[in-house]
């Protein structure tokens, strides 16, 4: 056992916080709250140049070829300063898919696009009015000589408006995981954008669909396959979005200590009295215990052990503890925290929505639930 | 970064595991994983800690030339974790914070007395820290001790001696120098609970164990029974902590009742209906399959801090994460068992034994015992947080 970062690791960490101190105030991240491209160009230079858009992407496909620790580290930072950039989607979605079950035609046409971060995908998944689910997706797509016919509402698309391509899922049959994945450019005839007003004032779209034809060759993978290979590499992906969390409630606990030790009421820092400073304590033990388990879970993947159903809990648990951590931090700052002007409200408003945009609670505590009851009857049954 | 023990250490817990199981076979030796199953007090257990001494499991840390195996902490881990596992007791206070104290301050002619019966269980001890007006603020203590001849007199009261109505020796803290400010002024003894003097009587705990209060009426207590230097012991019994924190709080006991439990999810069945198919049956076997994850894990991250400051804050935090997610667990278990749920554990109808009406008695020792969850969090808050509470 050895719960040490290697020195590269400590290395990438602390390049990629000068770097975000330095291009991703929170000034920019208030700056980019209702921007219609939703990322400000020299922060993606920036990060481009430090080869984030392909950490994960093979080495023979442009990228840097790291792990999921790498990744686990770098979304941790970008939690901790909110910086609006598009990586999630694009790199670890999106080149996820295509890595997974793209043509090579495909692979070659975007990966390293995406790797030199002069292309951004993002994902067309989220329905309205349906749930996470995969009945959720409920888009027509008729299958015709000459590819797909398009015609129905995605919402929740983010990135939509800087995205060079969308992956859109789509209904290709009765049964629920009768799914297809396909590339759409987001500026083909029949698309039309319309810009959300969400909780973090992030760049999310309703993307409708008018008779969009798609060509047959656009779809990535086997046809009714593309649930499957959504499934797999969201799942995997909740590592990094259980680091993104962490990061985020960290960020939120370095503003609501800070400001317990210097704000005085009744003639002392308020951090003095336990009524702040244990909910403080709590908040720090459960973000501890879900970095663990998130570092764990890439740690999981790295060595090719099983690593989904750790993913899945790394990203509960830090969301069960990146909520904590903003709510306690929010509450520190009193009166002046519910001002508009006070950096705690950017963490305490993206940090719910960040929790509640990935998955419904409920559904991923059951799935690990039916998997440990049916790892115990299996292991029962192989005792007699 | 590697989350898994090497093959050695697997080897080792297997094997341990298996001599454990062998010579703890008889009835009376484990206990119920209800959360305090650690301390032995019958003669049969007493006899089980004898054995696991002739099994080479005592000392394990321990240096060589002193009849310990020298290894790793990670190994006294293991071996505590697969003790607690199956409900035996604790390799022991002697063996732990004792030992490790008399090995770093404890006199030569102390080191030869102590050591070896130690590694052989042949002694043991209680603990004499709690007073009536000292629990939480331990400074405060007020045991009194007074130079008398080439020894001390001791007279006042100890509580919460767990052990002290078995043990052949107490190691106790007595304030011998009240003019020093209050954490300064305290020395460490070593009493034989047979001395003239001494009167134990019981204090029950809400979950059926013994714990004890403790008169000391004009004991005296030769120099030599003194540890280290007058005036030191607060600094060496926070020392000690430093050197056992990795095996304070181990998980096996929750580890136990989570598996119970998850296989009552499995198996049971309420109004003829299955519980596991019910959605919300499914969704508790998730947390608690998670909860559990998260305390092992938190365990780990004390056994793999090598920085004293960072272990302190790592084991206060593993403390709350484990005791409160033992009252979590039991609550839930209460709640899904529906009717019948507060039958206790020896009640021969009781769901899944009764175990977790038990527990979630139980829990509240583990809460507030050995440095009260709010004793932790001001530890967390003022030295992981830098908060002026």
């Amino acid at each position: 056992m050895d719960l040490n970062f290697t020195e590269e690791q400590l290395q990438l960490t602390q390049t990629l916080r000068r770097m975000l101190a330095d291009k991703c105030g929170t000034d920019v991240v208030r700056k980019m709250e209702g921007d219609e491209k939703g990322y400000p160009a020299d922060l993606w230079r920036a990060v481009t140049e430090m080869g984030l858009p392909g950490l994960t992407i093979a080495e023979e496909d442009g990228g840097l070829g790291l792990g999921a620790m790498e990744q686990a580290l770098v979304f941790e930072e970008l939690g901790r300063a909110l910086a609006p950039v598009p990586l999630f989607v694009s790199s670890v979605l999106a080149a996820g898919l295509l890595a997974r079950a793209g043509s090579d035609a495909q692979k070659r046409e975007w990966l390293p696009a995406i790797a030199a971060g002069d292309a951004v995908l993002s994902v067309a998944w989220l329905e309205p009015g349906n749930s996470f689910a995969a009945r959720g997706v409920q888009l027509g797509a008729n299958l015709e000589a000459d590819g797909y016919r398009l015609n129905g509402k995605k919402f929740m698309v983010q990135f939509a408006a800087a995205a060079d391509r969308l992956i859109v899922l789509v209904r290709s049959g009765p049964q629920p995981t009768d799914i297809d994945l396909v590339l759409v450019d987001p500026k083909a005839s029949g698309v039309t954008l319309k810009r959300h007003k969400t909780m973090a004032s992030d760049a999310q779209f309703e993307v409708s669909f008018d008779n969009v034809s798609v060509p047959a060759s656009a779809r990535i993978g086997a046809t009714g396959a593309g649930w499957e290979h959504f499934q797999e590499v969201l799942t995997s992906g909740m590592t990094a979005l259980a680091a993104w969390g962490l990061g985020c409630g960290e960020g939120a606990m370095i503003l609501g200590t800070t400001y317990a030790k210097e704000r005085e009421q009744f003639g002392k820092p308020i951090g003095s009295f336990q009524a702040i400073a244990h909910p403080f304590a709590d908040a720090a033990t459960v973000l501890a215990g879900a970095r663990m388990i998130t570092l764990e879970a890439a740690w999981a993947q790295d060595v090719g052990r099983p690593h989904k159903q750790l993913a899945m809990m790394a990203y509960l648990e830090s969301s069960d503890a990146t909520r904590t951590a903003t709510k306690v931090s929010q509450n520190a700052f009193g009166g002046i925290g519910f001002t508009r002007d006070i950096d705690i409200q950017l963490f305490f408003r993206r940090s719910r929505q960040h929790e509640l945009a990935w998955g419904s609670a409920d559904a991923l505590n059951e799935e690990i639930g039916a998997q440990v009851l049916a790892q115990l009857s299996r292991k029962s049954a192989a005792q007699g | 970064m590697d989350f898994d023990f090497s093959e050695e250490q697997h080897a080792f817990r297997a094997k341990a595991a298996a001599y454990i199981k062998q010579v703890g076979a008889k009835p009376g030796i484990a206990y119920k994983p209800t959360f305090n199953a650690g301390y032995a007090d019958t003669a049969d257990r007493k006899e089980f800690m004898k054995d696991l001494g002739r099994g080479g499991y005592l000392g394990l840390s321990w240096p060589v030339e002193v009849g310990g195996k020298g290894m790793d902490g990670v190994y006294d881990y293991l071996l505590t974790e697969e003790l607690a596992y199956q409900g035996m007791p604790g390799s022991g206070k002697g063996i732990g914070i004792i030992g490790k104290t008399l090995l770093r301050r404890g006199s030569p002619e102390q080191q030869a007395r102590f050591l070896p019966k130690i590694l052989k269980a042949e002694i043991d001890w209680a603990i004499g820290y709690s007073e009536p007006d000292a629990g939480s603020d331990l400074g405060a203590l007020k045991l009194k001790a007074v130079r008398d001849g080439d020894g001390w007199r001791l007279n006042g009261q100890k509580r919460f001696s767990s052990s002290a109505h078995f043990a052949e020796w107490y190691f106790l803290m007595a304030r011998t120098h009240p003019d020093r400010p209050k954490h300064k002024g305290i020395t460490l003894f070593m009493v034989e609970m047979n001395a003239p003097g001494i009167q134990v009587n019981p204090m029950w705990t809400i979950d059926g164990h013994r714990t004890n209060e403790v008169f000391l009426d004009d004991v005296w207590i030769p120099d030599s029974q003194v540890v280290g230097e007058p005036g030191q012991a607060f600094y060496y019994v926070a020392e000690a902590l430093d050197f056992e924190r990795h095996v304070l709080f181990p998980l096996g006991p929750i580890q136990k009742l989570s598996e119970i439990f998850l296989d009552w999810i499995n198996t049971a069945t309420i109004d003829g209906e299955p519980v596991r198919d019910r959605p919300e049956a499914r969704r508790l076997a998730g947390k608690i399959a998670r909860g559990l994850e998260v305390c092992r894990l938190q365990g780990l991250s004390v056994l793999a801090a090598d920085d004293p400051g960072v272990a302190t804050i790592r084991s206060s935090m593993n403390k709350i994460a484990m005791s409160e997610y033992g009252r979590y667990l039991a609550d839930a278990a209460l709640e899904m068992m529906g009717p019948g749920a507060w039958l206790n554990d020896d009640d021969p109808d009781a769901p899944a034994g009764g175990l977790y009406a038990r527990a979630r008695v139980a829990v509240v020792i583990w809460i507030i015992g050995a440095g009260s969850n709010e004793i932790q969090r001001n530890i967390i808050a003022r030295r992981g947080l830098g908060l002026p509470v």
